[in-house]
């Protein structure tokens, strides 16, 4: 394997293993009822940095299909790239409202902002646009999720368990 | 230095998406509640004595009456619940195209078969 190889395959490794943790993430953010309102804001507020790294990872396909939009490209990437923006124009969503509504992390930073209708209504309708636009994103790449799966956690397994077996 | 301006771009494109849905929101909402903004509304007879107890969520109310158990119930239910949706979904659009490509190898495989 050469070194371009080899920092592909760590990029892509770094990429799911976040991906994973961000859609588990997501999973438990949805749920305040059970976390409890201190580690839903604090965590979602702490999602920010893990989307900024989601999106400098993908960095390359980003800049590339924004120069070629309007020119030759598949219906699957124009779509996937319609959805992309959707989904960062939600999380936004969320988190703007998450941050007008809050109760605990934005009072612990010293600002006491007035509560309205409005945005608690539409922090919980984006959060559910939100769980709709990430089944869709986890279909259009599923293939991709499927074969990182295979590659990194069933192989790497597989390889112990080999292992094992030889030096055993 | 080229991540550094990778993340200013984020960080820009970030702030100018939520200045324009805060603008947008905000209008949005001066047109509809022009002079029924539900802060300026008198509290009802169970409206609490601080500013947020009008707006108290749902899920806080289930706090407090329930237990610890009932909270982790909750989250793990809550879990499953979301996990089932998105699986839903990406079953409702990964599974027809699975089926049809499986279907698409079988044929061939038969055709290969038949011309042999």
């Amino acid at each position: 394997m050469t070194n371009g190889q080899t920092q592909s395959t760590n990029q892509n490794k770094a990429k799911w293993i976040l991906d994973v943790l961000i859609f588990l993430g997501f999973l438990i953010a949805m749920e305040p009822g059970g976390t409890g309102l201190p580690i839903h804001e604090w965590f979602t507020l702490a999602a920010l940095a893990t989307t900024v790294i989601h999106l400098l990872l993908n960095w390359d396909w980003l800049t590339q299909i924004t120069r070629r939009l309007l020119g030759k490209i598949s219906g699957r990437t124009r779509t996937n790239y319609i959805l992309n923006w959707l989904l960062f124009i939600d999380g936004i969503l969320l988190m703007l409202s998450g941050i007008l509504i809050s109760r605990v992390a934005v009072p612990a930073l010293g600002f006491e902002l007035p509560e309205a209708f409005a945005w608690r209504r539409l922090h919980d309708i984006s959060a559910n646009f939100g769980l709709i636009l990430l089944g869709l994103h986890t279909a259009l790449h599923w293939s991709w999720i499927v074969n990182a799966f295979n590659a990194y956690i069933v192989q790497a397994i597989a390889r112990i368990i080999f292992k094992k077996d030889v030096t055993a | 230095m080229k991540t550094l301006g990778r993340i200013l771009i984020i960080l820009a494109v970030t702030a100018l998406v939520t200045t324009a849905l805060y603008l947008a929101v905000d209008t949005g909402r001066a047109i509809n509640f022009s002079g029924d903004d539900p802060r300026n509304a008198s509290p009802g007879p169970d409206a609490g004595d601080g500013p947020n107890e009008q707006f108290r969520p749902a899920h806080d109310e289930g706090r407090e009456r329930g237990g610890d158990g009932i909270w982790v119930t909750g989250m793990i239910m809550g879990g499953i619940k979301n996990t089932v949706i998105v699986g839903f979904i990406v079953a409702i659009l990964v599974l027809p195209k699975a089926l049809a490509k499986q279907k698409r190898i079988a044929t061939a495989k038969n055709g290969n078969q038949n011309s042999a």
